[in-house]
C-alpha cells in the first residue's frame, strides 16, 4: 500500500530534522544517497504538483520520481533559470517572501521564493556549518562592508545574503566600512572602537573577497592599521573573477589579510556558495579544501558528457540540497568550474566530499563568422 | 589511357579500404561502409586517375556512391 | 610585435617590428608569379590537392578532403571562368568586341585577416589571391599556422609542364607570407592595413567594424566577409516526398560541420505544416544526429558554449508551448517552438524546429545578415519565386540540404577573384 503524500512529507521533514541536528561533517559520502534521496524524491513530487512548468521540466526529461535511485539522476536546474522562471515548488499561499538576488555582477535578479520552514532550515544549516568552524559560542561579528547593504530598501544581493546568513552567529555586529559619496571607505570610529574594546574577544568576520582586497586592505595599509584579537576567523567569498583579473592568488590573499588581523593564514577561510542556495556554504578547511555538509551534495559534471567527473577532473559544479520545500533547490547546476579533490579522507578529519573552485565559465560570445540574425 | 580492367578497380578498392575482395560487391556503398569516408573516396579517385591515365569529372566523383556505380562510371571513361 | 611564420618561401618563425621586409619580399616575388600562365598555376594547385591526400600529417584533418576536391583543375577552371568570364584575361590583353583590349591586373599585396572559427579558411583565402596572381600577407590565429603551413610546404616539390616550359610551386609559395600579431595593438594593425593594396577581412561584427575603420591607402580595395546567419526551410510537398528522410541526414550534417560556428551553419529549420507533426520530424532528425560519424557527433566545445546549450535546453523543457529533444551529452539538441521567427544562435548543434503555414512566411525574416537558406521546395516556379524574394531582401545563397557549406563563388554575394583584380584596357591604335 502506498502511504499518502501528507505522511511522506512529514516523514521526509523528520529525516531532514535529524540531518540538521547532526554534526555536518561526520557522515561518510557513501551514506549520502540513502539519507538524501527519500527527502529529494518527496520534494520533487511536491514540485511537480505545485508547479506545472517544473512538471514539464521533469516530464520532458522522462523523469519518474519514484524511479530515481541515485543523486546523480536528480535533474539539475541551470542557475540561470532562476532569472527566467518562477521555480516555486509549494502552493502560492505558503510563500512568505521572495528574495531577489542580483548576484555580484548585476543584471536580471534571480527570484527565490521562500516559505517559513525553508527559511528556518537555511538558518539552521548555516548555524551547524559555522559551529563546526567556530565552536559553540557566539562571537563578535565584523562585516567588511557598509551597513546599507542590509537595509530593506536595497535589493537583496549576494552580499546581503552573506551578511544575513553569517550574522546568526553574532553576539554583536560591526560594519567596518561606510559609504561616502557612493564610494566605500573605512569607518574609522567603528574600527577604533572595535580595536579598543574587543582585543581579548573571539571575533569572526565576513566580506566579499574583491571588496576586502581592493577597498579594505588597500585603505588599512595606507592608514597603517593593525588589528589584534584573541581569536580571529575571516570568511570570505565571491568575486573570484575579478580577483583572477587582478592576478591575486588565494595564498597571497590569505597571507596579506592574516597579517593585518594578527591571525594565522589558515584562519582566513574562502567559501563557495550561491544566493540561490542560501543556507549552504562550502568553507575551506585548513588544507584549503571546500567541504560538503551532510544535508548537501556536490557533483562535478563533465562540460560535454555531463557525466559525474572522478576526483582530479575539472567540470561544472552542481550543488544539491534538501533544505528547500519552497523552490527547486534540490539540484542546481552552476556556471562555475570546480574539481573534486577527494572523498572522506581529508587530513582535516571532515567526512564527505571535498573540492576546489577553479574558475567561472568563460562567458564567450557566439564565436566565428556565424552570428546573430539581427542587422 | 589504359583499358577497362575490373581487377585493377577492385584491387584499388581493397587496398585503400583495407577490405577483402569478397566484401567488395556492387552494393558496397559509401553511406553504409564505415571504412569508405570522404578522404578514402578521393584517394581511390586519385589512384584510378593514375592507373588509367584519366581525369574524372567532379560530378562523376560525387556520383560514385556504390562500387557498382564506380565501375559503370569508369566504363564510360575507358571505352 | 609581429611573428612571421613564412616569408620568401622559408618556414622560419621570426619576430619583427614592422612589415617593411615582408612587403619588399612579397613585391619582388609577386612579379615572378604574375609571369606564370594561369593554367600553370591551376596545374600546380591541382597537384597540391592530390599531394595533401597522401600526406598522413594533413589528410586526417577534417575539411582536407574538401580542399583536395576544391583544388581539382575542373573546379579552379570554373572559378576563373565565373570570375573573369575568360581566364585568358588574367594572362594578358584579350579581345572584348569593343574598340579596346582588356586585361585583369592583380591589385598587388592582399592583406588577409583570418577569423578564429574555421581552420581551413585561411587556405581558401590564399588560393583566391593566387588565382588572381596577387601577393598575400595572411594574419591568422597562431593555432592554425601549423595546418596551413603543412599544406603550403608541399608546394616547392610540385613542378608542372605547360606549353613546353616547367613551372615550380615554389613561385607560388614565395608570394605568400604568414604572420600573427595581437589584433588589439593599434599600431601594428594600422601598419598591416597600410601595407595593403587590397584587404580581405573575415570575422565577427566587432572585428569587421574595427578592421574596416583602420587607415588604408586611397587605392586600397576592401573585401569583407562579415558575420552571417543561415537557416533552412522545407515546404509541404518536399516533406511528403520520397527523399525527405534522407534530406534530414543532410540537414544534420549541415548543422554538424564546423559545430555550427560558420556563417553558413543553419540554426533554424522551418517546416510547412504537413502530414507529419513537428515531433515526428524531430524524432527522425534525432536518428540522423545519432548515426553521424563520431568526429561529427562529438566535437569539443568551450565551457561557455556548454553553458549556453544547457540553458537553452532547460528553458525549452520548462516553458509552455516549447519542447526539447536531446541526448544525455551536449552533442546535439533539437528545440521546438511555434514562434515564426529566427532564433539567436546557440551553436554546438542546436537546431530550432518550427512549423509554419507557408514557406513564404519566412521571407519577411530575411535581411542582409542572412547568408544561406537551404530550401526543400520541389516546384520550380515556387523555388524561383522564393529565391528571388529572399535574395532581394538580403540572402546571398539559396542552396539544397547537404551543400550549405560548399565553398563556391560567388560567396556572400561577392565574386572574390574579380574584386582582387583591376580591369585595365588598351585602346586599338
Amino acid at each position: 500500500m502506498m502511504p499518502c503524500a501528507e505522511d511522506d512529507r512529514s516523514h521526509s521533514s523528520r529525516l531532514r530534522d535529524i540531518l540538521l541536528s547532526k554534526e555536518p561533517y561526520s557522515e561518510s559520502d557513501a551514506h549520502k544517497c540513502e539519507t538524501l534521496m527519500p527527502i529529494l524524491r518527496e520534494q520533487l513530487k511536491g514540485a511537480r504538483e505545485n508547479n506545472p512548468q517544473i512538471d514539464h521540466f521533469l516530464t520532458r526529461q522522462g523523469i519518474i520520481v519514484d524511479d530515481l535511485q541515485n543523486l546523480e539522476e536528480v535533474p539539475f536546474m541551470p542557475v540561470q533559470m532562476f532569472k527566467r522562471f518562477d521555480l516555486r515548488t509549494c502552493p502560492e499561499q505558503a510563500i512568505a517572501k521572495i528574495l531577489q538576488s542580483s548576484g555580484t555582477t548585476g543584471g536580471t535578479p534571480s527570484r527565490i521564493p521562500l516559505d517559513k520552514s525553508t527559511a528556518m532550515n537555511q538558518i539552521r544549516a548555516l548555524k551547524t556549518i559555522l559551529a563546526d568552524y567556530l565552536g559553540k559560542n557566539r562571537k563578535i561579528f565584523l562585516v567588511i562592508d557598509h551597513e546599507g547593504i542590509n537595509s530593506p530598501s536595497m535589493a537583496f544581493s549576494a552580499r546581503t545574503a552573506g551578511v544575513r546568513g553569517l550574522s546568526i552567529y553574532a553576539k554583536k555586529t560591526f560594519y567596518l566600512l561606510k559609504e561616502e559619496n557612493g564610494k566605500l571607505v573605512l569607518n574609522l570610529p567603528v574600527i577604533r572602537d572595535v580595536m579598543e574594546k574587543y582585543s581579548q574577544d573571539d571575533v569572526y568576520a565576513f566580506g566579499f573577497t574583491y571588496i576586502i582586497w581592493t577597498t579594505f586592505y588597500e585603505q588599512v595599509k595606507k592608514e597603517g592599521l593593525r588589528f589584534s584579537f584573541k581569536n580571529f576567523t575571516l570568511f570570505h567569498g565571491g568575486g573570484w573573477k575579478k580577483m583572477q583579473d587582478l592576478a591575486v592568488s588565494k595564498d597571497e590573499f590569505s597571507a596579506s589579510i592574516a597579517a593585518i588581523f594578527g591571525a594565522q593564514p589558515e584562519n582566513i577561510l574562502d567559501f563557495y556558495g550561491m544566493a540561490e542556495q542560501t543556507g549552504i556554504i562550502f568553507v575551506d578547511c585548513k588544507e584549503g579544501h571546500k567541504h560538503v555538509p551532510a544535508f548537501s551534495q556536490v557533483i562535478i559534471r563533465d562540460p560535454y558528457t555531463l557525466q559525474p567527473c572522478p576526483p582530479g577532473k575539472p567540470g561544472l559544479i552542481e550543488v544539491m540540497s534538501v533544505l528547500a520545500d519552497s523552490y527547486y533547490d534540490q539540484a542546481v547546476l552552476t556556471e562555475d568550474l570546480g574539481v573534486l579533490v577527494g572523498v572522506d579522507d581529508c587530513p582535516c578529519g571532515r567526512k564527505g566530499r571535498y573540492f576546489r573552485f577553479v574558475s567561472r565559465v568563460e562567458k564567450a560570445e557566439v564565436r566565428g563568422c556565424g552570428d546573430t540574425f539581427r542587422e | 589511357m589504359a583499358p577497362f580492367n575490373e581487377d585493377t578497380i577492385k584491387n584499388i578498392f581493397c587496398e585503400v579500404l583495407g577490405l577483402p575482395a569478397q566484401n567488395v560487391t556492387d552494393t558496397l556503398a559509401y553511406n553504409s561502409c564505415e571504412q569508405w569516408d570522404s578522404l578514402k573516396h578521393l584517394q581511390i579517385v586519385a589512384m584510378f586517375e593514375e592507373s588509367f591515365g584519366i581525369e574524372i569529372d567532379m560530378d562523376d566523383i560525387i556520383a560514385m556512391e556504390t562500387y557498382g556505380k564506380v565501375k559503370e562510371i569508369l566504363h564510360k571513361y575507358l571505352t | 610585435m609581429i611573428t612571421c611564420h613564412l616569408v620568401d618561401g622559408k618556414f622560419e618563425k621570426q619576430s619583427c617590428t614592422d612589415f617593411d621586409g615582408i612587403v619588399t619580399s612579397i613585391n619582388r616575388n609577386r612579379e615572378v608569379l604574375t609571369a606564370l600562365p594561369v593554367d600553370a598555376i591551376i596545374k600546380i594547385l591541382d597537384g597540391l590537392g592530390k599531394r595533401v591526400l597522401k600526406n598522413p600529417e594533413i589528410n586526417t584533418v577534417p575539411g582536407v578532403s574538401f580542399i583536395s576536391l576544391w583544388l581539382r583543375r575542373e573546379n579552379l577552371d570554373k572559378i576563373c571562368q565565373i570570375n573573369y568570364s575568360d581566364k585568358r584575361y588574367i594572362d594578358g590583353f584579350g579581345k572584348t568586341g569593343q574598340n579596346f583590349l582588356m586585361m585583369a591586373q592583380p591589385r598587388g599585396i592582399v592583406c588577409q585577416w583570418i577569423a578564429a572559427n574555421m581552420p581551413t579558411l585561411g587556405f581558401f583565402s590564399v588560393v583566391q589571391a593566387i588565382l588572381s596572381k596577387n601577393g598575400s600577407i595572411v594574419k591568422m590565429p597562431e593555432e592554425y599556422v601549423p595546418l596551413i603551413s603543412s599544406i603550403l610546404r608541399e608546394l616547392p616539390a610540385i613542378s608542372v609542364e605547360y606549353e613546353g616550359k616547367t613551372y615550380s610551386g615554389k613561385t607560388i609559395l614565395d608570394a605568400i607570407a604568414l604572420v600573427s600579431f595581437e589584433g588589439r595593438t593599434q599600431e601594428t594593425s594600422e601598419q598591416f592595413s597600410l601595407a595593403a593594396d587590397c584587404r580581405i577581412i573575415f570575422g565577427g561584427s566587432e572585428a569587421v567594424r574595427i578592421i574596416s575603420r583602420l587607415p588604408c591607402r586611397d587605392h586600397c580595395e576592401t573585401v569583407i566577409f562579415g558575420p552571417k546567419y543561415s537557416f533552412a526551410v522545407f515546404d509541404r510537398e518536399f516533406i511528403a516526398s520520397e527523399g525527405f528522410r534522407k534530406s534530414l541526414d543532410l540537414v544534420a550534417k549541415d548543422v554538424a560541420v564546423f559545430n555550427q560556428m560558420a556563417c553558413s551553419s543553419p540554426h533554424v529549420l522551418f517546416l510547412e505544416k504537413s502530414r507529419y507533426s513537428v515531433e515526428t520530424i524531430a524524432s527522425w532528425l534525432k536518428e540522423s544526429f545519432e548515426k553521424m560519424p563520431p568526429v561529427l557527433r562529438h566535437q569539443p566545445i568551450s565551457s561557455g558554449m556548454s553553458a549556453r546549450i544547457i540553458n537553452a535546453r532547460a528553458e525549452y523543457q520548462l516553458a509552455d508551448g516549447r519542447n526539447c529533444i536531446a541526448p544525455q551529452d551536449l552533442g546535439w539538441t533539437i528545440l521546438m517552438n511555434q514562434e515564426p521567427c529566427l532564433e539567436e544562435p546557440v551553436q554546438g548543434k542546436c537546431i530550432f524546429l518550427k512549423e509554419i503555414g507557408s514557406a513564404d512566411e519566412v521571407i519577411p525574416l530575411v535581411n542582409h545578415k542572412i547568408q544561406a537558406i537551404s530550401i526543400g521546395i520541389l516546384d520550380p516556379v515556387k523555388r524561383e519565386s522564393f529565391a528571388r524574394q529572399a535574395t532581394y531582401r538580403g540572402a546571398d545563397r539559396i542552396v539544397i540540404p547537404g551543400t550549405i557549406h560548399d565553398f563556391t563563388l560567388p560567396w556572400d554575394g561577392i565574386m572574390t577573384l574579380n574584386r582582387l583584380v583591376r580591369w585595365v584596357i588598351l585602346k586599338h591604335s
